[in-house]
């Protein structure tokens, strides 16, 4: 069976679509906010003039947020609720735990992995200790 | 095969289709049209059925499309509406290929969208409809802000804002911003300042100096971080500058030199 050349190419644009979710919400786009926030023209005669040049750079920061910064930034609400709901003791007897502990191994990277890919596509709340 | 699609579409055209105000032509004939009387009406049911059938596939597949595609424009205009060039100039850039690509987008999907099923019009060209839509609207969103003030007041952590400002600020939404903004913790003032900053809510229009006249010294030096409105009254920036705490003061040094 051939594979269609072009489902890799849907497959990424799916995703960056997905991904604009997650930077539709202004506290996801750190590198757009600071560059909103530090290189912004003040006039709007500078913002005309230097359009052509920040377009591009504009882009590039959509582009990392979506791609690197909002899903690094994920990683540690990723892996507080792989361990809250895995690796965290909810009142089972020590017995319980023990037998729980292979199958908890087992499902981390599936449940971490999943979290991540979620959190870092759409626009989910920050774990509260992290807000 | 080619006939499913079609006939697919046709009966989803018919959710559209159901509402009187998308078949004019259909309730036109049969208004004016078709013999109210019973000798006449059984003696035109050989002309008016034919007739009837076509005035359903016109209204399906020509009228009621070509009725919706204003609409639709506006669909598509929406993308294009509240861009915030001096605050956010590089993530307006930045999202400005995607908005160029996503608007045929939404106006096709939204032109067959409107034209398949019965969706709502933008706004009633009846202008009592439309007002009455308007103060629905209003309405919610101030409910939603008033909602948003008992949150902070209620103490929850970090509640997300209405997207939009109140349509009118009024007495009441001023009573419950300044109760809250009075009763509030360092942190739920906070909240409550950045919201009325992000979204130009009237009290921070009237005195965007609030957050840096706040008794805590962590939203007076959060606020100073994202200062861009312009130099403060002379007395604020002089007590900004001798600030007891050291931060503050070094903060203001930097945001406030002339």
């Amino acid at each position: 069976m051939q594979v269609p050349s072009h489902g890799p190419i849907v497959l990424g644009l799916l995703l960056l679509l997905a991904a604009g979710c997650a930077i539709s919400e202004h506290d996801n786009r750190r590198t757009l906010n600071a560059l909103d926030l530090h290189l912004s023209p003040e006039s709007a005669a500078t913002r005309w003039m230097v359009a052509p040049l920040a377009l591009p750079v504009g882009v590039a920061g959509l582009a990392v947020d979506a791609a690197v910064v909002h899903p690094c930034c994920v990683f540690d609400d990723a892996w507080g609720d792989t361990t809250e709901w895995l690796w965290t003791s909810h009142g089972e007897s020590r017995f319980r735990r023990a037998v729980m502990v292979p199958l908890s191994a087992l499902a981390t990277p599936f449940l971490f992995a999943g979290d991540w890919l979620a959190r870092a596509l759409f626009d989910i709340d920050p774990r509260l200790e992290d807000a | 095969m080619k006939l499913v699609p079609a006939l697919l579409l046709a009966t989803l055209s018919g959710c559209a289709w159901s509402n009187p105000a998308n078949r004019p032509l259909w309730s036109s004939f049969e208004k004016h049209l078709v013999p109210e009387q019973d000798a006449a009406f059984y003696a035109c049911l050989p002309l008016t059925v034919p007739a009837g059938l076509v005035a359903v596939l016109l209204d399906a597949l020509l009228v009621h499309p070509v009725q919706v595609t204003d609409d639709a424009a506006g669909d598509a205009a929406d993308l294009w509406r509240e861009l915030h060039w001096r605050e956010e100039y590089y993530t307006e850039l930045g999202f400005l290929p995607l908005r160029a690509l996503g608007t045929p987008v939404v106006f096709v999907g939204s032109w067959f969208g409107r034209s398949l099923f019965d969706i709502e019009p933008r706004e009633s060209r009846d202008p009592a409809v439309r007002a009455a839509a308007l103060a629905a609207v209003a309405g919610a969103r101030r409910a939603e802000w008033l909602a948003f003030f008992a949150a902070l007041e209620q103490g929850a952590a970090a509640p997300k804002p209405p997207a939009a400002p109140p349509v009118e600020w009024d007495d009441e939404l001023g009573a419950a911003f300044d109760h809250a903004h009075r009763t509030l913790g360092a942190r739920g003032r906070f909240d409550l300042l950045c919201a009325a900053k992000r979204l130009g809510l009237h009290p921070w229009l009237a005195d965007p100096w609030l957050g840096l006249r706040d008794p805590d010294p962590v939203v007076r030096y959060l606020m100073l971080g994202d200062w861009r409105e312009g130099p403060p009254p002379a007395e604020l920036r002089a007590a900004l500058l001798s600030d007891e705490n050291e931060m503050v003061r070094a903060r203001a040094a930097v945001k406030l030199r002339e």
